[in-house]
C-alpha cells in the first residue's frame, strides 16, 4: 500500500481512526450528466472541523467545480460563533491555486516525485559521508510529533540542523517577545472572560490574529466591554475602541511603565514599588488619560492587558507585569506565568539559527522546507544563502518562487490541509490539523512526511512506515486503549489536557529587580529628526501569500476603504509641512534606495507616523500576471521585516494616483433624520398590506454590534456569484457590491458602521417603474429580482433612493476570466451583461430550504443568508418577522433607512443615538 | 452659389457627424454600456438627456401647424411644413435613444403588448411604457400630417431620376386629385388632425415628464413638471424652427412677418419657462425640503456652475433682446439668439436630469459624472442626422408650400 | 374611392400585418413538440411498461431530487444481468457496462440554465409523469409531447385542474416499497433534519392546490 493508496484510504472511510466523525462518506452520483442540474445533490465533499491556526473555523462545502464556494463559520467551535479570518479564507484559496501544479525541478529539468527525492537523499548521504553540515530551514511548527522527529534525527548525527523560524504572524523584531507572547496568550485566554476593561498596546485583534475568534465572540457577546487602545498607527480595533490614543512607537514602553507604577502602588506591593521607583528615578513617565483611572482603581482584577506581538521585548515584558500585578492576589496565576518564561524550544532554534550566521561555512547543503527568505524578508540570512551554489540549496515550498528558481531541486509541498499535523495547543492540549482535502498535485510531498522519510533513510535500524502511521503510533503511547485515542482523534484532538505533556518550572526566572534593569536598558530616547515609517504586514492576503484570492485584493480595506493598492497612509499634519497632495505620489529616500509609492493623507484620523502596509511584491504580481494591478515595489527598501520602521526622507511628487477607494461616511448630525423610527401612519400600513405582515422575511442589523470588518461583503460576493470587477471598474465607481458598508464618526472618535443591502421595501419604488415587471414582490415580502427578464433600462436604479442596486457592465464571465481562481455557486444563476442586479436575500437557500420542508412536511423553516453566517459578531439576525421581532425589539424601537420617503422596508437598523 | 457651396460643406459635415453616430451606436450594441460615462449612481447618462431635449424639439412643428392653423393665424403657413419636418425629424432621433441606452437592446421587443410564449405583458405600471404609446402615437399622427401636409404640392417634388418620379407622382395622385370635392374633404381632415394633435401635443411631454415625476427622487418628484417640459418643449421647437426658417429663407422667401411673430412667441414662452424655472426654487423655500435644497445647490456647485450660467443667459437673458424692433427683424441676431436658445435648453434638460441622478439621498453626497467621447459622439451624430435628413427632405420637397391651404 | 384598390395599400396593409405577427411565427416555430432526437441505443419504455416496471424504478432520482436521472448501466444490469443477454441491444449495454464506457443519452426535455426545476417537488405534490412527458408507457422511444414553454408552466400553475393527470400505477409515486428507495439520496438532506423523518412518507395530497407564480420559484 503506497502512501497515497493511504491516504486515499484515510480519507474516505470514517471507521479507520484518524478521520473527524463530522465528516459524512463521500456521496457518489448515478449521473455523470449533472453539471446543469440545480440541485444541492451536486455537492462531492461536505467537510467541516476545518482548523486554522489551530482554531476550528470553518465548514467549507467543495461542489463539482472543485472549488468551494461557501466558507462559513463553524457554529460547533468552543467559541460557539461562526467567525472566518480574512487569511483563512485567503489560505483556502491558496489551495486552489492553478500554480501549484507544478512538477519536481532538478537541475531545470522537470522529474517525478521519486526521482527528486531519491537526487535529495543521494546528495545528504554524500554531504554525511564528507562530514559537511547541512541545515534545514522550517518554519518553527510547534508539535511535538516533528519534535520527536527533528530530535531522534539529530541524536543520531549532528551534521543535520533543523532550524525553526517562527512563521509569521508570530514575526517580530525579537523572536523572544513573540514566544513570550504566545505562550502568554493561554493566560489571556483564561483572563478575557472575566475581563470588563481591555487596555490595548497597538494590538489589532479585529484583524488577523491567532486569537480573532476569541475576541470577535466576546465583543458580540457583551457590549458593555470597554477597550482603551493605544497606537501608533490606525487599525480596526483602534476605530472599534470606546478610547483610542495615538502615541509614537517609542512611546509605548513609557506608557507601560507609568501604568506599571500606577499598578504597583494599586496593588500595595511594597517592596515592588520601592524597587521600581529607585530604578527609574529621573525619567519622567507620561501620565495616564483620566479616562483609564477609575478603572484602574475600582475594578482592578477584571482589567486585562493586550499587547502587539510586533512590539519589542521589553513591552512584552512589561504587557506580562501589568497582567500579573493586577491579578496578584491569584498565586496560582503566578506560577502559571512562570512557565510562560519557558523558552528552551524557542532559544534552541535561535541559537542554530546564530550558529549559521556566524559560520556558515561549515555549511553545505541548504533545505527550504516551506521558508522563503525573500518572503519573510531576512537580508541577512538572504546575504548568506546568496553565496551558496545552487547546486546545494534544495527547495520545497507551495509555489515556485525566487528562491526555487536559484535552487538546484525544487518539489512542491502541500498545503496544510493536504496532510495530517499535530499541533500543541497553548493549554498543551495537541490538536489534530486535519487532511480535509486530498492532495491534488500527485508530485506534492508534505512537510512533516519529507522529515520522516530523511529520518528513515538515516537510520539503518528505521521502520520504513508512512507517516500517518507513525504519527498514531506515536500518540498510541500516551493511551492506554485505543478506544480512547480513535475517540479523541473524531473529536480533532490527539491529547487532552488532562494527559499534557509537563514542563518542569524553574522559580528563579522571576527576578523583578533583573527585569527592571533590563527595561531601564531598554528604553530608547525618541528620535526626533529622523522621519520613520511604520510597517504593518497586509492583513488580508497574508503579506502577499494569499494573493491569489481576488476576492480578498478587492474586498475594500476595513477602515479606509481601499481596495486593490497599498498605499502609504500619511497623517495631515506631516502632509501640511511636507506639502503632501492626497493621492499623489510621493518619493520615498532611503539611505542610497529611492522609490515612488501612492499616498492617502489621513485627515480626520490622529497618527503621529505615516504607515505603510506591508506585502510582498513578488507574490502579488506573479498571481496578477493577467491584468496586473502594479503595486509599487517597496521590498529593497525594507532591510529586516523584523525591524518595524524604515528610517527615510519623504519627497512630495507632482504626478497623481488613482487610489480605489470604496468608503463613504455620513455625518453625525444627518443620522438621526437619515436611520430614524418609522412614522406611525406607516406603522398601521404594515398592518393593512395583503399578505400577513408576520410571514415576511425580514433582517435586523445591530449596528452597535458591528465592528465594520466588510466581511458580510465578502461572503455576499462569493455567494452569489458577484464577478470580481478589477481596479479600473471601481475608479469608474462601477462596484458590484451587493451591500454597502458606510462609516459615522462618533462624538468620542469612535466608528460606527453601518451595512446597507436592499431593504425589500415593502412599497419598492423600484417594482412599479420597471418596464417588462423584471422585479416584482413575492408574497413572503421579498423583493425579487429575476435577472433573465431584465432588459436594462436602468428605472429601478434610478428610482432607488437607497442606491444599493447595481448594473451589470461587463456579465459575469467577462469579468471572471481574467482572474484566478474562478469560481461560482450553481445554486445561484450567473447574470449576463447589461442587467440589473441587487441583494436577494438569499432567495436560492430559502427557495431550498423551502423545498426541503415541503418533502418531508416541516411546518416552518429558518434561513440564515451568507452575511448572517459568516458575521463574526452576529449583528446580522434574519427571519420571519413574527419570529424575529419578539419582545423588546417592536418595529417602534427599531429604525430605518430614510423613513420619510415611506418605502416600508424590510431592514431594520439597531441603533442608540446616546452612544454616538 | 456661394450659399449652394456652403450648404454642400454643412451636407458632408453632416454627414460625416451621422456616420461618426451611427458608428458608435453598433459600438455600443456590441461592446455593451461599458463604453459610456454611467455608473452605479447616475444609471442615465447624456442619452437621456438627447431624449428629452428631440422630443422637446420636436414640439414646435405640432404647435405651429396644429394650434395656430385652429387659431387661424395665417403668418404660420409659410414655416407650417418646416415645423412639421423638424418634428418628424427629431421624433425619430428622440425614438432611437431610449433604445439604444437599454442594457440588453435585442430584447426591446419586450416593450411591446405582444402575445407572446411566456404569457407575460409589459408593466403597463411603468412609465416607459406610457413614454412608448405616446411617443409612437405622436410619431404616426405627425407623420400622416406632414404626409396630409405635402399633399397639395407634390406636383412640385424634385426628383433627378424621372423613373422614380412618375413612381411616386402617380402613387401620391391616387390620393390628391386637386378637385373641389378633394379640397372639402381635405379641409376637414385637415381640422380633424389638427384638433386631435393638440391634445397629443400637451399630452405626449407630459408623459415624457412622467418618467422623472413618477419618482419619488426630490426635485423630480413634483406635479409642476409635466406643465414645465410641454413649456420648455414648446421653447426649444420654436428657437428650432427659427433658426432653420431664417436659413431657408436664404433661398426661398418667407415672409418677414411670421419670423417676427415667432420670435415674438419666443420672448412669450422664455417668459413661461422662467417662471417655472424659478417656480423650482419657490417649491424649495416654501417645503424646507433638505434634499431638495442641497439638491438645487449642486446646480451652483462647481461641476455645473459653468453650465447654469451659460444656461441663464442663453434662455433668459439673451431673448430679452428682442424687445427691440431693429433686432426682431434682424436676421442675423434671430440666428444668433435661436441657436443659443436651443443650446441652452439642451443644458436646462441636463441640469435638470443629471444633478438628481448623481446625488446619494443616504449619505448626502454627490457622485460625478463624466460623459465619454461615445456619449458626446452620439449626441452630435444626432445633430449631424437631423441636419442631414432635413437637407435630404428639403431637396426633395418644397419647404415653403406652394398652393394655399 | 379608388385609392382603397390600389395594390400598393393592400401590400402595405399585408406587410404591416407580418410585421405584428413576426414575434408570433417566431414563437410558433419555436415549438417543440414531436422532437425525437435519434438515441445511441433503442430503448423502449413501451415494452418495459408491459412487465410493469414502474418509471421510478429506473428514474429513481426523480422522486428525492430535483433533478431526474437517466439510469445507469447498472440499473440495466439488476435484470439483464440474467436476461436477455444473448439479444445484440442488450450485447451492447453489457459491453458498456464492463468497459465502463458510458452510454451517453439524447436529452428530450431540456430546460434552460436559468430554470430552477425540482422533479421532486411536482411529484410529491401528486403530479404524474404523464402531466409533462405524455403517456410515455406508450411510446417506442421517447418524443417531446408537450410545448415546454414559460407560458404552458404559469397557466398549470395558475390553475393545474385543466393539466393534471391522477398518479397512475405505472409511475409508482407515493408507492415507496416498490420502487429501491436509495437512501444515500437522502444523505444530503438528513445532515439537517430531525430523527425519523426519512422513514415517513407524505399522504396523496387529497387535492391540487394552486400553486404560486412568483418568479423567484423557477428563476433565482
Amino acid at each position: 500500500m503506497n502512501r497515497r493508496d493511504f491516504t486515499k484510504f484515510l480519507t474516505t472511510s470514517s471507521l479507520l481512526l484518524g478521520v473527524s466523525c463530522h465528516r459524512p462518506e463521500i456521496f457518489h452520483f448515478t449521473n455523470v450528466k449533472q453539471e446543469h442540474s440545480t440541485s444541492y445533490e451536486n455537492i462531492i465533499k461536505y467537510c467541516t472541523n476545518f482548523h486554522f491556526a489551530n482554531f476550528p473555523i470553518g465548514i467549507f462545502v467543495e461542489t463539482y467545480e472543485k472549488l468551494p464556494f461557501r466558507i462559513t463559520g463553524d457554529k460547533i467551535n468552543f467559541f460557539n460563533k461562526g467567525v472566518v479570518p480574512k487569511s483563512a479564507l485567503g489560505s483556502i484559496y491558496n489551495l486552489y491555486d492553478k500554480h501549484r501544479l507544478s512538477k519536481p525541478v532538478v537541475n531545470g529539468k522537470e522529474t517525478s516525485l521519486n526521482e527528486a527525492l531519491e537526487h535529495i537523499f543521494a546528495k545528504i548521504e554524500k554531504n554525511l559521508a564528507q562530514d559537511k553540515m547541512i541545515a534545514v530551514f522550517m518554519p518553527l511548527i510547534n508539535s511535538p510529533f516533528l519534535k520527536f522527529k527533528i530530535s531522534q534525527i539529530e541524536n543520531f548525527t549532528d551534521k543535520i540542523i533543523f532550524i525553526g523560524i517562527p512563521p509569521f504572524d508570530f514575526f517580530s523584531s525579537q523572536h523572544q517577545a513573540n514566544y513570550i507572547s504566545l505562550k502568554k496568550n493561554l493566560y489571556l485566554l483564561n483572563d478575557i472572560t472575566k475581563a470588563t476593561t481591555i487596555i490595548n498596546f497597538g494590538r489589532d485583534f479585529l484583524e488577523h490574529d491567532p486569537f480573532y475568534p476569541f475576541f470577535v465572540s466576546r465583543l458580540s457577546d457583551n457590549r458593555n466591554l470597554k477597550i482603551f487602545t493605544f497606537e501608533d498607527t490606525y487599525s480596526l480595533t483602534g476605530a472599534n475602541s470606546d478610547v483610542r490614543i495615538p502615541i509614537r512607537l517609542n512611546d509605548y514602553l513609557m506608557f507601560g511603565l507609568s501604568f506599571l507604577k500606577k499598578l504597583l502602588q494599586t496593588s500595595n506591593q511594597k517592596n515592588f514599588y520601592e524597587n521600581f521607583i529607585d530604578t527609574f528615578n529621573g525619567i519622567e513617565l507620561p501620565t495616564i488619560p483620566e479616562n483609564i483611572l477609575p478603572h484602574l482603581e475600582y475594578q482592578l482584577p477584571n482589567i486585562h492587558f493586550l499587547c502587539n506581538d510586533y512590539l519589542p521585548p521589553s513591552m512584552q515584558v512589561i504587557n506580562l507585569l501589568l497582567n500579573f500585578f493586577s491579578k496578584i492576589n491569584s498565586p496560582k496565576s503566578l506560577k502559571e506565568k512562570l512557565i510562560s518564561l519557558d523558552l528552551q524550544y524557542y532559544t534552541q532554534n535561535k541559537q542554530k539559527l546564530e550558529k549559521f550566521l556566524k559560520y556558515p561555512d561549515e555549511f553545505n547543503l541548504l533545505i527550504f522546507l516551506d521558508y522563503d527568505p525573500y518572503f519573510y524578508i531576512n537580508s541577512s540570512l538572504l546575504k548568506q544563502v546568496g553565496e551558496f551554489s545552487p547546486e546545494n540549496l534544495i527547495t520545497l515550498s507551495l509555489y515556485k518562487s525566487k528562491l526555487s528558481e536559484n535552487s538546484g531541486i525544487f518539489i512542491p509541498l502541500q498545503h496544510y490541509l493536504e496532510y495530517w499535523l499535530d499541533l500543541e495547543n497553548l493549554d498543551k492540549s495537541v490538536c489534530s490539523q486535519q487532511q480535509i482535502v486530498l492532495p491534488f498535485n500527485t508530485h506534492s510531498i508534505s512537510l512533516p512526511e519529507f522529515i520522516c522519510l530523511i529520518s528513515n533513510k538515516i537510520e539503518p535500524n528505521a521502520t520504513t512506515n508512512i507517516y500517518s502511521d507513525e504519527l498514531i503510533d506515536f500518540y498510541k503511547k500516551f493511551y492506554n486503549d485505543t478506544s480512547e485515542l480513535s475517540e479523541n482523534i473524531r473529536n480533532g484532538l490527539f491529547l487532552t489536557s488532562a494527559k499534557s505533556l509537563e514542563i518542569e518550572i524553574d522559580f528563579k526566572a522571576l527576578n523583578v529587580q533583573s527585569i527592571f534593569n533590563f527595561l531601564k536598558s531598554e528604553i530608547i530616547s525618541p528620535t526626533k529628526n529622523t522621519l520613520s515609517i511604520r510597517i504593518i504586514p497586509e492583513q488580508d492576503t497574508y503579506a502577499g501569500m494569499y494573493s491569489n484570492n481576488v476576492y480578498l485584493k478587492e474586498l475594500p480595506s476595513s477602515v479606509e476603504g481601499v481596495s486593490w493598492d497599498t498605499p502609504i497612509f500619511i497623517p495631515s499634519q506631516l502632509a501640511q509641512e511636507k506639502e503632501i497632495i492626497n493621492y499623489s505620489k510621493i518619493k520615498i529616500l532611503s539611505g542610497s534606495n529611492s522609490t515612488t509609492l501612492p499616498c492617502v493623507v489621513l485627515a480626520n484620523i490622529t497618527i503621529h507616523s505615516p504607515f505603510l502596509i506591508y506585502r510582498n511584491n513578488y507574490y502579488f504580481e506573479q498571481f496578477f500576471h493577467r491584468n496586473n494591478p502594479k503595486a509599487a515595489n517597496f521590498d529593497f527598501l525594507i532591510p529586516n521585516i523584523s525591524e518595524l520602521t524604515i528610517n527615510c526622507e519623504i519627497q512630495p511628487t507632482n504626478d497623481k494616483f488613482e487610489v480605489a477607494k470604496l468608503n463613504r461616511t455620513i455625518a453625525l448630525e444627518e443620522i438621526s433624520q437619515k436611520l430614524a423610527p418609522l412614522i406611525e401612519n406607516s406603522t398601521q400600513m404594515y398592518s393593512n398590506k395583503i399578505q400577513p405582515p408576520g410571514n415576511k422575511w425580514t433582517m435586523i442589523i445591530d449596528v452597535d454590534k458591528c465592528i465594520g470588518c466588510n466581511l458580510c461583503i465578502l461572503a455576499c460576493q462569493i455567494e452569489n456569484n458577484i464577478p470580481v470587477v478589477g481596479k479600473e471598474q471601481i475608479l469608474q465607481k462601477r462596484d458590484l457590491y451587493w451591500i454597502n458598508v458606510i462609516q459615522l464618526k462618533t462624538r468620542n472618535g469612535k466608528r460606527k458602521f453601518i451595512p446597507i443591502l436592499c431593504q425589500h421595501c415593502d412599497y419598492a419604488p423600484c417594482e412599479s417603474v420597471c418596464p417588462v415587471g423584471a422585479t416584482s414582490h413575492t408574497t413572503d415580502g421579498i423583493n425579487e429580482m429575476t435577472y433573465s427578464r431584465c432588459i436594462g433600462s436602468r428605472f429601478c436604479m434610478a428610482n432607488c433612493p437607497y442606491n444599493v442596486r447595481r448594473f451589470n457592465f461587463k456579465g459575469a464571465e467577462d469579468t471572471h476570466i481574467n482572474f484566478e481562481p474562478k469560481m461560482t455557486n450553481p445554486f445561484v444563476t450567473l447574470r449576463s451583461r447589461g442587467i440589473t442586479e441587487k441583494c436577494s436575500f438569499c432567495i436560492h437557500r430559502i427557495n431550498f430550504e423551502r423545498t426541503k420542508s415541503s418533502l418531508f412536511g416541516i411546518k416552518d423553516f429558518s434561513v440564515t443568508t451568507a452575511c448572517q453566517e459568516i458575521c463574526p459578531v452576529s449583528a446580522i439576525t434574519f427571519g420571519r418577522k413574527s419570529n424575529i421581532l419578539i419582545g423588546s425589539e417592536k418595529i417602534k424601537d427599531l429604525k430605518v433607512l430614510l423613513p420619510n420617503l415611506n418605502t416600508l422596508p424590510n431592514v431594520f437598523y439597531k441603533i442608540e443615538y446616546e452612544n454616538l | 452659389m456661394k450659399i449652394y457651396n456652403i450648404k454642400k460643406k454643412i451636407i458632408i459635415a453632416s454627414a460625416v457627424l451621422s456616420s461618426l453616430g451611427l458608428l458608435t451606436a453598433i459600438y455600443t450594441f456590441i461592446y455593451g454600456l461599458e463604453s459610456w460615462g454611467i455608473h452605479k449612481k447616475v444609471v442615465w447618462g447624456i442619452a437621456i438627456v438627447n431624449f428629452v431635449f428631440w422630443i422637446g424639439n420636436s414640439h414646435s412643428g405640432t404647435l405651429i401647424s396644429a394650434i395656430l392653423y385652429l387659431l387661424r393665424q395665417e403668418w404660420r403657413h409659410p414655416i407650417h411644413r418646416i415645423a412639421e419636418t423638424i418634428t418628424i425629424i427629431s421624433i425619430f432621433i428622440a425614438a432611437f435613444f431610449p433604445l439604444i441606452h437599454l442594457g440588453r437592446p435585442w430584447f426591446f421587443y419586450w416593450l411591446f403588448p405582444l402575445p407572446n410564449q411566456t404569457s407575460l405583458w409589459p408593466n403597463f405600471k411603468s412609465p416607459l411604457i406610457w413614454d412608448l404609446i405616446a411617443i409612437f402615437t405622436y410619431m404616426f399622427l405627425s407623420f400622416l400630417f406632414w404626409f396630409l401636409g405635402i399633399l397639395p404640392d407634390y406636383q412640385h417634388f424634385k426628383f433627378k431620376n424621372p423613373k422614380i418620379k412618375h413612381k411616386i407622382l402617380s402613387f401620391l395622385s391616387k390620393f390628391w386629385s386637386g378637385s373641389t370635392v378633394n379640397w372639402v374633404e381635405y379641409r376637414w381632415t385637415y381640422n380633424l388632425f389638427a384638433g386631435i394633435l393638440t391634445f397629443v401635443v400637451v399630452s405626449v411631454h407630459s408623459i415624457v415628464s412622467f418618467d422623472f415625476s413618477v419618482t419619488i427622487l426630490p426635485v423630480w418628484h413634483s406635479t409642476m413638471l409635466p406643465v414645465y417640459f410641454v413649456v420648455g418643449a414648446i421653447y426649444s421647437g420654436l428657437a428650432l424652427l427659427l433658426f432653420v426658417s431664417v436659413i431657408i429663407s436664404i433661398e426661398e422667401h418667407i415672409s418677414e412677418h411670421s419670423r417676427v411673430n415667432l420670435s415674438k412667441l419666443i420672448l412669450t414662452f422664455s417668459y413661461f419657462t422662467l417662471y417655472f424655472y424659478l417656480l423650482e426654487y419657490f417649491y424649495e423655500f416654501y417645503s424646507q425640503d433638505q434634499n431638495i435644497k442641497s439638491l438645487l445647490s449642486l446646480r451652483f456647485d462647481s461641476s455645473y456652475l459653468w453650465m447654469t450660467i451659460i444656461m441663464i443667459l442663453q434662455i433668459f437673458i439673451l431673448p430679452q433682446f428682442l424687445w427691440l424692433k431693429k433686432i426682431r427683424e434682424n436676421t442675423k441676431f434671430q440666428l444668433l439668439i435661436s441657436s443659443n436658445v436651443v443650446i441652452g435648453m439642451w443644458f436646462e434638460r441636463f441640469l435638470l436630469i443629471i444633478p438628481t441622478l448623481s446625488y446619494d439621498l443616504v449619505v448626502n453626497e454627490k457622485i460625478s459624472y463624466v460623459p465619454t467621447f461615445i456619449d458626446y459622439s452620439l449626441t452630435f451624430g444626432s445633430l449631424g442626422f437631423f441636419i442631414l435628413s432635413f437637407c435630404v427632405i428639403g431637396k426633395i420637397i418644397p419647404m415653403v408650400p406652394k398652393s394655399e391651404t | 374611392m379608388k385609392i382603397w384598390k390600389s395594390k400598393s395599400i393592400a401590400l402595405i396593409l399585408i406587410f404591416s400585418l407580418c410585421f405584428l405577427n413576426f414575434f408570433l411565427l417566431l414563437n410558433y416555430l419555436r415549438n417543440g413538440i414531436g422532437f425525437q432526437p435519434k438515441q445511441n441505443i433503442s430503448f423502449s419504455h413501451k415494452l418495459h411498461s408491459k412487465y410493469k416496471i414502474k418509471c421510478l424504478f429506473c428514474h429513481d432520482q426523480a422522486e428525492t431530487q430535483s433533478f431526474a436521472n437517466i439510469p445507469t448501466t447498472k440499473t440495466c444490469m439488476i435484470c439483464h444481468i440474467a436476461l436477455r443477454t444473448e439479444s445484440p441491444l442488450i450485447k451492447s449495454v453489457i459491453t458498456s457496462y464492463d468497459s465502463l464506457i458510458l452510454l451517453s443519452y439524447q436529452k428530450v426535455y431540456d430546460l434552460p440554465d436559468y430554470v430552477r426545476f425540482s422533479h421532486s417537488l411536482h411529484l410529491r405534490s401528486g403530479i404524474d409523469c404523464a402531466t409533462c412527458h405524455g403517456l410515455v408507457d406508450q411510446m417506442d422511444s421517447l418524443y417531446q409531447v408537450r410545448n415546454i414553454t414559460m407560458g404552458w408552466c404559469v397557466d398549470c400553475h395558475k390553475n393545474p385542474e385543466k393539466y393534471l393527470i391522477p398518479p397512475r400505477q405505472i409511475s409508482g409515486i407515493f408507492y415507496p416499497s416498490d420502487t429501491i428507495f436509495n437512501l444515500t439520496n437522502l444523505q444530503f438532506f438528513s445532515s439537517s433534519l430531525p430523527s425519523g423523518t426519512l422513514q415517513t412518507f407524505l399522504p396523496i395530497p387529497k387535492k391540487i392546490n394552486k400553486a404560486s407564480v412568483e418568479c423567484s420559484i423557477c428563476h433565482n
